[in-house]
């Protein structure tokens, strides 16, 4: 089959590679019908998360079709449309009983790589590093997907698949995001980026009960989606000198109840502290540049909640002191899709959840280089490039 | 019992060529510092309030230029940092004189000093890193001195489940696949295989030793064998509903010495991964029916690992 491959920094290729194959009992092969880029994707071609292999098959926000099941496998079968989240889980350990499916204790092949860092693995991921598992991502024709019943959800008739595909990542890690802010009747949340996983954040935290939601970006395109597509009221960051205060006014001085950080380690900025940020991380003295999340617990109301999203490494200059004194609720992981799939699902089957205006730019596999690299460097508006084999 | 496999050998591996990027990162910065030196030493001794220093000025240049070019092209940086080192020491000795009230461009010195300082700060650190993965570097083999390991692992089952399951050849065998072939012999006796690099491999024959149902399973290596070894799994209940905690040791070294250090160290086996890895695949099996693994999946290159 054809594949989009990993082969170096900022090396991407569609290569022929073998087909995939049942290789354990509770194993699927999908055949994949869309696929997208996620932020999270450019910090592998940027170099910055390492343990990622030449010939690695990325991609982790997919669906398809089911066109083999492995002799265990009971609740899917043949044919159906599915669709899938991005990280692999068990449904049995004491993590995925707690809906904590993105902790999962048992689809680590390569625990060993994680734990010196992390102290105890997590759930493998697809495309997505060794140190994640190093399972084959969906960037191709084809994808193995391991407990195909406890990952793979069907999909109600009559949904086209851009409205279902992002269900796969962006927004159940939006919708969790907005989740773990506990909203109130009278919550303002804001949210610091307009991205994929931004914009499914500012839509779950209304579907949640927000009174409002404010979100920033530098981009117009994504600034106008914010407005357009979801009701939120927007900062363009470059245009302001300081995003707190400009929130704290626009919350009549209480600030907002919660703050979501949907950027992640390569967040842009301005001023000295991106200097600093970007200096440090090009000469890879740190992982991260993390403008955006510092101004998220600046940001924040006393005793508020940070719902971290973005992707990090383990970053310096992080101000504990200031969510310490401020008495704040920090909520992070990375997606728990499995817990949330059934709901996200029944808000789309009631037109409440329509992400597909996300698929801004559409390629076929073999333009797969060309795709990220004008998601990349969000040329002609491009929120996320989506794939179809 | 404890165990010191403290420095896992992934840990080796990832920190030995950390500081190599900031070491060609400096190296680069060398490079713009002393072009800019160079080509341009009257704006800079004029910004500075230096005039009539130019040629000072221009040979710290070409100092910065050979050094970073040393930075970029040796095997090995540290010499070369720890010149960037000396380095800034004489700028900071060549600026700081001209920190005077008299001086126009106080404030531009100001700023060079803080900068000077900053970056001396960065060459040290580069340094001492150097330093200390080179210091890990010659001691490589520290794991493989102590061959006496125990892990434990909680598993959400009931004790007499994980022991029938443990006694069972199968589970034995899928569970030790990652490090030996074992089979069942007969009257609780296992043949275990262990294929190492470069076609070596050992064998040997372990037996029961002790059988407490739901408790505890102790086995030993027979006489004569490749490897004198004997290994351990107990079982002991999790608080509330978390299962049973098991432990599984083993010990490759009960009577000859170093001799079992050196063969596993040959056989590329580190026994404190060894035993964290087969209770993780032991947990797999017996939670979900199956051990996670990538062996034999698409991809453009094949997967060794």
């Amino acid at each position: 089959m054809r594949a989009l491959c990993w082969n170096g920094v900022n090396d991407l290729r569609v290569e022929t590679v073998p087909d995939p194959t049942i290789i354990n009992p509770h194993d699927a092969i999908l055949r994949v019908s869309l696929s997208t880029t996620c932020g999270s994707d450019l910090h592998l071609i940027d170099g910055y998360i390492p343990t990622m292999k030449a010939g690695d098959i990325i991609g982790h926000e997919f669906m398809g079709e089911i066109v083999e099941v492995g002799p265990a496998v009971k609740k899917v079968q043949r044919g159906d449309r599915v669709v899938v989240p991005s990280f692999i889980t068990c449904g049995q350990c004491w993590y995925c009983q707690h809906d904590l499916y993105s902790l999962c204790d048992n689809t680590h092949p390569k625990p060993e790589l994680q734990e010196p860092l992390f102290g105890y693995p997590t759930a493998g991921i697809y495309g997505y590093t060794h140190a994640f598992g190093g399972y084959a991502g969906a960037h191709a024709q084809y994808v193995r997907v391991p407990h195909a019943d406890v990952d793979c959800f069907q999909v109600p008739e009559g949904l086209p698949d851009e409205q279902v595909l992002f269900l796969s990542d962006a927004a159940p890690t939006g919708y969790m995001g907005a989740d773990f802010c506990r909203i109130q009747p009278g919550n303002v949340v804001a949210v610091w980026g307009c991205g994929g996983v931004g914009l499914m954040a500012q839509q779950s935290a209304f579907l949640l009960g927000a009174e409002r939601v404010i979100a920033m970006d530098r981009l117009p395109e994504r600034l106008t989606m914010a407005r357009d597509h979801v009701g939120s009221e927007t900062i363009d960051y470059s245009q302001v000198d300081n995003v707190p205060a400009v929130l704290k006014e626009m919350t009549g001085g209480r600030g907002p109840d919660a703050c979501i950080d949907a950027v992640g380690m390569e967040a842009h900025g301005t001023g000295l502290q991106y200097a600093y940020d970007r200096t440090k991380q090009v000469l890879r003295m740190h992982t991260d540049r993390g403008q955006a999340l510092r101004e998220a617990i600046v940001a924040c109301r006393k005793g508020g909640t940070l719902s971290i999203l973005g992707v990090y490494g383990v970053m310096d200059k992080f101000p504990i002191g200031v969510i310490m004194n401020k008495g704040m609720t920090v909520r992070t992981a990375q997606q728990h899709g499995q817990a949330y799939l059934p709901r996200l699902l029944a808000h789309a089957a009631k037109g409440e959840l329509n992400p597909s205006y996300l698929a801004t730019h559409r390629f076929s596999l073999e333009d797969g280089p060309r795709g990220y690299d004008v998601f990349k460097h969000k040329k002609d508006g491009c929120v996320r490039a989506v794939f179809a084999p | 019992m404890t165990t010191h496999h403290r420095a896992s050998l992934q840990g080796n591996r990832s920190s030995g060529n950390a500081p190599f990027p900031w070491a060609r990162g400096l190296g680069w910065f060398s490079i713009g510092l002393g072009l800019a030196e160079v080509l341009a030493p009257k704006a800079l001794a004029r910004w500075l309030g230096l005039r009539g220093q130019e040629g000072l000025v221009r040979a710290y240049g070409l100092r910065e230029i050979t050094n970073g070019i040393g930075l970029l092209r040796s095997e090995d940086p540290a010499p070369w940092v720890w010149g960037r080192v000396a380095g800034d020491v004489l700028d900071l000795a060549t600026v700081a004189p001209h920190l005077e009230d008299a001086n126009p461009q106080k404030g531009h010195v100001e700023g060079a000093l803080v900068a000077l300082a900053g970056i001396t700060l960065v060459d040290v650190c580069c340094g001492v890193q150097l330093h200390r993965g080179v210091t890990r570097k010659e001691n490589p083999d520290q794991h493989t001195q102590e061959s006496d390991v125990e892990r434990s692992l909680t598993i959400e089952r009931p004790a007499s489940e994980l022991y029938q399951r443990w006694r069972d050849p199968q589970t034995l065998a899928q569970v030790m696949a990652h490090f030996a072939e074992v089979r069942s012999v007969g009257n609780g006796q296992t043949h275990w295989h262990v294929q190492g690099p470069a076609g070596r491999s050992l064998e040997w024959t372990a037996t029961t030793v002790e059988d407490r149902p739901g408790e505890v399973l102790r086995w030993q290596s027979l006489p004569g064998s490749d490897l004198v070894n004997e290994g351990s799994v107990r079982f002991q209940p999790a608080p509330a509903d978390r299962g049973t905690v098991v432990t599984l040791r083993f010990s490759f070294d009960p009577a000859d010495g170093n001799l079992s250090g050196a063969v596993l160290k040959r056989l590329d086996v580190v026994p404190s991964l060894l035993a964290g890895k087969a209770l993780r695949r032991f947990k797999s099996l017996v939670e979900t029916g199956e051990i996670p693994t990538t062996v034999g999946q698409s991809a453009a290159r094949a997967d060794t690992r």
